[in-house]
Order: structure tokens, then C-alpha cells, then sequence
């Protein structure tokens, strides 16, 4: 594929892009996000984990934008920090699943037959159990922190993307372009690089912003249950849990975090929505 | 007594590349009990006047002009309005039967369901005149089960169901487009047969919408000839057969492997219409017919020809049409 | 050109057989079966063109896949330039593949949407033949374009970019590029509209004149494969009820299935219906 067409496929998403909404205020919330991120590692107002009992539990003020903590370390740097690990935790679980569950997925749907089964099953017996439950058990088993949260939720993005990948492979192993490669003497593995993929690729990237979406809430979740990022690290669902305890003494220490889970969540929804729109075939141009 | 006008009927969708020109100027009545046959290629329009006359266009296109049935503008009544008309007095037969057919609703509900919701009829009465319907359209009991569902049936007897839905309510028009296209041979002429049985019995007006000229030989008494959005010929099919006026329709019957009664010999060629349909965006200012035509003159580019009259009604949209030399 | 058995031979089919296994009905009973062919026996010399006629669920399109190597048949031999298909290591039937390729009936639905023309038409010649240089696979693809009327450009183009005859012309160039000796062609224009259909037909008898191919051609149509074929058999049920001269099916059909299925073809000057003109 040459560069020139590559760009101007490019210019002509940015054209149709511009006017959708989800898409727009998705995408300038998700670069918010990695904006804010990538600033808390060179700068932030206060040092992350600097404490100040002197100055602790402090409303919003000019000095600490969103406040202190009950050991009077500032809010605002602690949520920018918390976006790092936010991210870093839901992109690498993300790429676990989606690194393993689409070959699997593939591969079922090329192979047929017992492979598929096993695969299948495999997967079945991954979703039997609840998500949030298993992912304690696994913490429970190696031990509460970062790299096992983000294990634990890896392997439940196994499964969604395998049978979303099987699931869409399935129905263009049946078209004639396919049979055509195998006309031409492509062997399976060849034509779903070829062929496959490519093809299926606009549905998994919305499905990741859905998945990612997904993981910044099971980060939090199991940081909330102290399962998570572990102490002085910030994390959003830590700052969530710790403020639990201060609800009515300062609200504003729930509410923060809160909003970031929320507004992140929100706003990779609609990039997802957005981008489903965007890359969807039946609506690039009319003919 | 004329049923159904269309007066002029132009439909427009806006597309990225600007409004693209779907129907150009439609015109032609249909009386009670006339077997009406619309030809042409894909992109011509056919369809697309079946949808318009079913107030079904899609969301996007601008229909002007009007479609007068039974005294009422069509173009101009409400959603609300339409569905009393749509089914009811207007009924339609598709081109695919598999998806016209609700996969998880047995044959004899989807034939009840117009006579419930359109006559309000009871549930019983209104399964018993089903099961009436289901043995008209020659699928009869107990073979043929009210309760069976569509996977059950071949293409054709699905296509019977479709039509048992189509009459339940007798309505005075039945637009069937393309009915026999996703269907064997074997079956196409028997629901050809069964489409002019059940209109003519019931004075029923047919509106045949297909791309096979000899369908529209067997089956109609008049027809249409449609290109580009355009009609460029019309008259009783007799007539139109007889004399095949404008060069689009001797291309179109020229180039059926249906029209030769024996092989070519070696080295000789199917007819063909060189070229392509324009582009519904870029349409020429001149007969839309024009640049692949072996009789274009100078004179057919500055505007579109107007339709003037043959012998015995039969009319043509062409400034140089075969056959014999105009009246003065 | 009825006789058939004169040059060597191109295809020969003995006693294929294809079974697929239907939904088990009982957890322990052995799933039922549908049987779509049925003992299939069928010749084609090189250069000989043969139709095979049928309505759906005769089992033609079964017939060119299992020709094709595309499905294992239950039973059955196919032979290809004296070559037993299913006996053939993997390399074997890959090289027996430069030698048949197949064209599609949907002209939408056989190029991959992502890939540009040059790429799709060039993809035998990339699995097939190995040491082919970039100056050779891009002359090569210029001169499949050519030979269906299509310009050496258009490689460039995306296949959303032609209409539906133009990409029939792109399939057939895939199907030529690698010279192959028979061409497999799945109801090829009955996706097509009349006047583009007149066309490829058209396109198929200048290709066979020009590279003596040879043509195994599907399609329900008889009046179709009356102008490109020599033979013609006819299927039903997935058995081969009739087969002869194109010429001697067509004006003395024996079975009388065939007779049906011509008898209900419509024509123009054939009688109109009772209803019609009243």
C-alpha cells in the first residue's frame, strides 16, 4: 500500500470524522487523559506522595486546586499521577487480551473442528466465572499488585476478543475473496493474515476502546478492594477506597477521583461509538 | 378507470458528491385490473417508483410531483396515513422471500397478522381466512400447516406465502418486483402463473417490476421501459414488441443469450450496449440514453426528447427511433 | 466439438461422491447426512468446454469445488492432467493449481474490499510461482488487464471503485494470470445485468479463441452456456441426468427434467399467458 493512498484514506476519515460528535469529544477526552499523564511524570503541582499532616483534609483552594488528603498530600497531583497507572494498566491487560484472544480467535476459525472446540471451551470455562471474582481469587493466589491486577484482567480480555474475532473470521471465511486466495493456493494462516485481519480490524479497534474502557473500571475496582496498586502508589480506585472512610468529613476526596473514573470512561465510550461509525464499511461513501 | 397516477414523479438523494437524480420526470396511469410490466437494468428507476408509490423511499431522497391513488396524493400524506394505504390497498411482493419472511414467525401468523391489524379481524377468524389464503396461492392443507415456519419451504412455496400476505386484504394494487428473480426457473413460471391467476380473478391491478424482457412478453398487457431514471418507452407490451422504438430497448433484447433461438456460430458475438449507465450525480443534459447509442444525433444533446406518440398509443422518448418514419 | 474424448485429457471426474454431515438430530445417532453429489462422472479434453446445468441444490456449485480441491469428497476420484487431486501432496496440488482457477459469481463479494486490484489479481501468481521478478508480476498483471479490457492503471484502484460488470473482468484477469489451462466459472453472469452480462459472455468466448482454454461452466441458465460451451450436462439431486452436445440438449433433450427446465424458460414470440392482452 502506497503512502499516498494511505494518507488520503487518512484525510478522508479526518473529513467524515470531523463532524461527529461522539468521535470529537471521545477522542479530546482520551487525549486529555494521555495529556494530563504524560505531564504528571515530568510535573506535577506537589510532589505525589509528599505528605503534609499540618495541612491535611484542605477544601479546594487556590494553593491545592482540588484539595488534600487525610495525610494532606495534594489531590489534583495524586489523580494526575493516577491517570499513568490508569493507563498503563488497561493498556497492557488490552494488549493481553487482544495479543492472545485474536490469534485464538483466528485460529479457531481457520482450523474448524477439534481445534476450535478446545479453544472454545477454553474460552467458556475463562467467562463461567465472574470477572471481578476471579480476578481477586488470582490476586489472592500471587499476592495483591499492580502486575497481578493487570494479569488478572488480561486474562479476561482473553475471551471477549477471541470470540469476537472467531465470530467475525467465521463470516468471512465464507465470502469469495476468500475462496479465491484458496483458489490461488494461500495456505490458512497466509490468507488470515492476509484477508482476515485486515477485514476484521475497524471491529477490533472499537472493541479495545471498549475493553480499555473496561479495564480503567477493573483497575479501580480491585484497587478500591486493596487488591490493586499498592500504597504510597496513587491510583484512582485506592483514592476511592481510602476516601470511604472521610465521606462525610470530606466529600471532595470521593468525588474527584469519581469524576476521573467517570469522565475517562465516558469519554472512551463515545470514542468507541465514534470510531464504530467512523470505520464502519456501509457508511464510506455511497458507492 | 385509472387507480394509481403518477404525475411527473422526481426523486433526489443528496450524496457526498452532490444530489444524485433517482427518477426523472415519471408519468402513467394504472387502471383496475391491468397487468402493467416495468423493464429495465439495475439503477433505472424500477424500484425505486415501486418505493415511491409504497411511500417507503429511503430517509435521505426528495420526492416532487405526485402519485394520486384513489384520489389522494400519496406524496403528500403523513406516516400515519400511509399505513392505512401500505398493505392494505397498496400491497407489495419482494424479490427475496427468505427475508421478506419473519424467520421466527410461522407462515400462517405472518398471513393473519394484515388481516388482524388492517381488518380487525379476531384471532380465530382471522386464522381460518389464512389457512383460505395459504390453499389459494397453492399451498394447501394439511401439507402445508399454518404453523409451519419459512425455513420449512423451498424458495418458491415462500414466495407463495409472500403473496398469500400480499392479498390477504385485497388490495387494488399488487406491486411485485422482481417476484421470480431469487427463484428457479422451474418455479418462476409457476408464480408467474399464480400472479396473473390471483390479480385477474380480483380485478386486482399488477404492477410487474422486472429486468426480463420475455416476463414482461408473457405476463403483461402493457409495459414500461426504464433507463436512467428515465421512461423511455411505453404502449401495450403488443405494440412496443412489435416495433421496439427506441434503441435502448432493441439493445436490451439484442443482448439476451435468451433472444437467439440457436448457438452463434464460431467467431460471431452476443449484441452489446456499449458503455455504462451515467452516473446518477453526473447526468447529460441531453437524452440520457444519447452517449451509448448507436442513433445519436447532434440533435439529441442540447435537452431531453420529449415523449411523442407512436401508432395505437405506444409512445417513445427518442428523436430517431427504429421502425417505420414518424407521422408529420 | 461433441466428441471430447480426442485430445488429451484435462479433467477427468470418476464416481465423485460428497456427503455433508447435517445437525445431529440425537445426541448418540450418527449425524444424518446430505448427499450433494452423487456418483458424478464427467470428462473434458484440452481446449473442450463443458456446462454443467442445474437449479439450486442440483449440487453444481458442490461439483466445482470438489473439482477445485476446495472440499474432500466422500468418494470419488478427480483427476486433473492425469493427476489424482486428493492423492497429491500439498506442493503436487499446488502446482496442479496454476493450471485451474476459478471465477466467482458475485462480482461484490469475490474481491477483498481492502486490497487493490494489482494485489488481488496478482495473488495466484504470488502463491504459485516462485521467482517471479517485480518488472515480471507487474507486466503480468498489465497484460491480464488487458486481456479483459481493463487498463494497466487501473491496478491501483480499489475494487469499490468499478461497477459490477468491471469487477467481473478484474476476477477473470486473477483467474488468467497464471495461464491456466481450465477455468472453473461459478455462475459468472448472473449477478450481471443483460447488457454487461452480453459482455463477459462475450469477453469468455474472445479468451477461449485466443488462449484455448478450457472452461468447466456452472450456471443455471441454459440459454447462457449455449453460446460458450460444447457439452453440456444437466444436474438434479446431485446426479447428472443428461449429457450430449450443447446443440442436441438443447433441440432433442431426452430427460425429461431437461425438457422441464427449457420448457420453462420464457421467450420472447413464445405464447403469451391466457391472462395477458385480455
Amino acid at each position: 500500500m502506497s503512502s499516498e493512498t494511505q494518507t488520503s484514506a487518512l484525510r478522508e476519515y479526518w473529513q467524515r470524522g470531523r463532524g461527529q460528535a461522539n468521535l470529537m469529544i471521545g477522542l479530546a477526552v482520551t487525549l486529555t487523559l494521555v495529556a494530563v499523564a504524560l505531564v504528571s511524570l515530568v510535573w506535577t503541582p506537589y510532589t505525589v506522595s509528599a505528605i503534609d499532616i499540618p495541612g491535611k483534609l484542605q477544601p479546594p483552594s487556590a494553593d491545592h486546586w482540588l484539595g488534600t488528603d487525610q495525610f494532606g498530600r495534594d489531590v489534583l497531583s495524586r489523580i494526575m499521577a493516577g491517570a499513568v497507572n490508569s493507563i498503563a494498566v488497561s493498556l497492557v491487560a488490552v494488549g493481553i487480551g487482544a495479543g492472545i484472544g485474536v490469534p485464538l480467535g483466528a485460529l479457531a476459525a481457520a482450523r474448524r473442528g477439534l481445534v476450535e472446540e478446545v479453544v472454545m471451551r477454553f474460552n467458556d470455562f475463562t467467562f463461567a466465572f465472574p470477572a471481578l471474582l476471579s480476578a481477586v481469587m488470582i490476586t489472592a493466589l500471587f499476592g495483591p499488585g499492580a502486575i497481578n491486577a493487570i494479569i488478572a484482567i488480561g486474562i479476561f480480555n482473553i475471551p471477549v476478543f477471541a470470540r469476537l474475532t472467531r465470530a467475525a473470521a467465521l463470516s468471512l471465511w465464507k465470502r469469495d475473496f476468500v475462496l479465491a486466495a484458496r483458489v490461488a493456493g494461500r495456505g490458512r494462516t497466509r490468507i488470515t493474515i492476509d484477508h482476515i485481519l485486515p477485514n476484521i480490524a475497524s471491529l477490533l479497534i472499537v472493541q479495545m476502546t471498549i475493553q480499555f474502557a473496561l479495564a480503567i473500571l477493573a483497575e479501580a475496582g480491585l484497587s478500591y478492594l486493596g487488591l490493586g496498586t499498592q500504597p504510597p502508589n496513587p491510583s484512582w480506585g485506592k483514592m476511592l477506597n481510602e476516601a470511604q472512610t472521610l465521606m462525610f468529613i470530606a466529600p471532595q476526596l470521593a468525588v474527584f477521583p469519581g469524576l476521573a473514573i467517570m469522565v475517562t470512561v465516558l469519554g472512551l465510550n463515545l470514542l468507541g461509538d465514534g470510531l464504530r461509525d467512523l470505520l464502519d464499511p456501509r457508511l464510506r461513501r455511497l458507492r | 378507470m385509472t387507480l394509481l397516477s403518477l404525475q411527473d414523479l422526481r426523486v433526489t438523494i443528496a450524496t457526498p458528491e452532490g444530489p444524485a437524480t433517482l427518477l426523472d420526470g415519471v408519468s402513467f396511469d394504472l387502471a383496475a385490473g391491468e397487468q402493467l410490466g416495468i423493464v429495465g437494468e439495475s439503477g433505472c428507476g424500477k424500484s425505486m417508483t415501486a418505493l415511491a408509490v409504497m411511500g417507503l423511499l429511503p430517509a435521505a431522497a426528495r420526492a416532487e410531483g405526485h402519485v394520486i391513488f384513489e384520489g389522494k396524493n400519496l406524496l403528500a400524506l403523513d406516516e400515519d396515513a400511509l399505513c392505512q394505504i401500505r398493505g392494505r390497498r397498496i400491497a407489495m411482493v419482494f424479490q427475496e422471500p427468505m427475508t421478506a419472511l419473519n424467520p421466527v414467525k410461522t407462515i400462517g401468523d405472518q398471513v393473519a397478522e394484515g388481516l388482524r391489524w388492517h381488518m380487525g379481524l379476531g384471532r380465530g377468524e382471522a386464522e381460518t381466512r389464512a389457512v383460505k389464503l395459504l390453499d389459494r396461492v397453492g399451498l394447501p392443507q394439511p401439507r402445508f400447516a399454518p404453523g409451519l415456519y419459512p425455513h420449512q419451504l423451498s424458495g418458491g412455496q415462500r414466495q407463495r406465502v409472500v403473496i398469500a400476505i400480499a392479498l390477504a386484504c385485497d388490495p387494488a394494487v399488487l406491486i411485485a418486483d422482481e417476484p421470480t428473480t431469487a427463484l428457479d426457473v422451474t418455479s418462476q413460471a409457476e408464480i408467474l402463473d399464480l400472479l396473473a391467476d390471483v390479480t385477474a380473478e380480483a380485478r386486482m391491478a399488477l404492477m410487474l417490476i422486472t429486468h426480463d424482457l420475455a416476463v414482461v412478453w408473457q405476463n403483461t398487457a402493457s409495459m414500461l421501459v426504464m433507463y436512467a431514471g428515465c421512461v423511455v418507452e411505453r404502449g401495450t407490451t403488443a405494440a412496443v414488441f412489435e416495433r421496439m422504438a427506441h434503441p435502448y430497448t432493441r439493445g436490451l433484447l439484442a443482448a439476451s443469450p435468451h433472444a437467439l433461438d440457436r448457438a452463434l456460430p464460431a467467431g460471431r458475438r452476443l449484441a452489446t450496449i456499449p458503455g455504462r449507465v451515467p452516473d446518477p450525480q453526473h447526468r447529460p443534459q441531453g437524452c440520457v440514453f444519447a452517449g451509448r447509442c448507436s442513433r445519436a444525433a447532434p440533435d439529441c444533446l442540447p435537452g431531453p426528447p420529449a415523449e411523442r406518440a407512436l401508432e395505437d398509443g405506444h409512445r417513445v422518448a427518442c428523436l430517431h427511433p427504429h421502425g417505420a418514419e414518424l407521422p408529420a | 466439438m461433441t466428441a471430447g474424448e480426442t485430445g488429451p485429457m484435462l479433467l477427468r471426474v470418476e464416481g465423485l461422491t460428497l456427503d455433508y454431515p447435517l445437525p445431529r438430530e440425537r445426541l448418540l445417532a450418527p449425524a444424518p447426512r446430505f448427499r450433494a453429489l452423487n456418483a458424478v462422472n464427467l470428462h473434458l479434453a484440452k481446449g473442450e468446454s463443458l456446462a454443467v446445468v442445474g437449479e439450486s441444490g442440483s449440487g453444481k456449485s458442490s461439483l466445482a469445488r470438489t473439482v477445485l480441491a476446495l472440499e474432500r469428497p466422500t468418494a470419488g476420484r478427480v483427476e486433473m492432467m492425469g493427476q489424482d487431486v486428493f492423492a497429491l501432496p500439498p506442493a503436487g496440488l499446488r502446482a496442479l493449481r496454476r493450471h485451474a482457477q476459478m471465477v466467482f459469481q458475485d462480482p461484490y463479494g469475490s474481491l477483498d474490499p481492502r486490497r487493490k486490484i494489482g494485489w488481488t489479481i496478482a495473488e495466484p501468481l504470488d502463491a504459485l510461482e516462485s521467482g517471479v521478478s517485480a518488472a515480471e508480476r507487474k507486466a503480468r498483471i498489465a497484460e491480464v488487464l488487458d486481456s479483459v479490457g481493463l487498463k494497466p492503471r487501473d491496478a491501483e484502484r480499489f475494487p469499490h471503485e468499478f461497477s459490477g460488470g468491471q469487477r467481473q473482468r478484474i476476477a477473470i484477469a486473477r483467474a488468467l494470470i497464471t495461464h491456466p489451462d481450465l477455468i472453473v466459472a461459478d455462475e459468472p453472469v448472473s449477478a450481471l445485468d443483460v447488457s454487461v452480462q452480453a459482455q463477459v459472455l462475450n469477453l469468455f468466448m474472445d479468451l477461449r479463441e485466443r488462449l484455448g482454454l478450457s472452461y468447466l461452466f456452472i450456471s443455471h441458465d441454459l440459454a447462457v452456456v449455449r453460446h460458450v460451451a460444447d457439452r453440456v450436462a444437466v444436474m438434479r439431486h446431485g446426479e447428472v441426468v443428461e449429457e450430449g452436445g450443447v446443440e442436441s440438449v438443447f433441440n432433442a433433450p431426452r430427460h425429461p427434467y431437461t425438457q422441464a427446465l427449457l420448457a420453462a424458460v420464457p421467450r420472447v414470440g413464445m405464447p403469451r399467458r391466457r391472462n395477458a392482452g385480455s
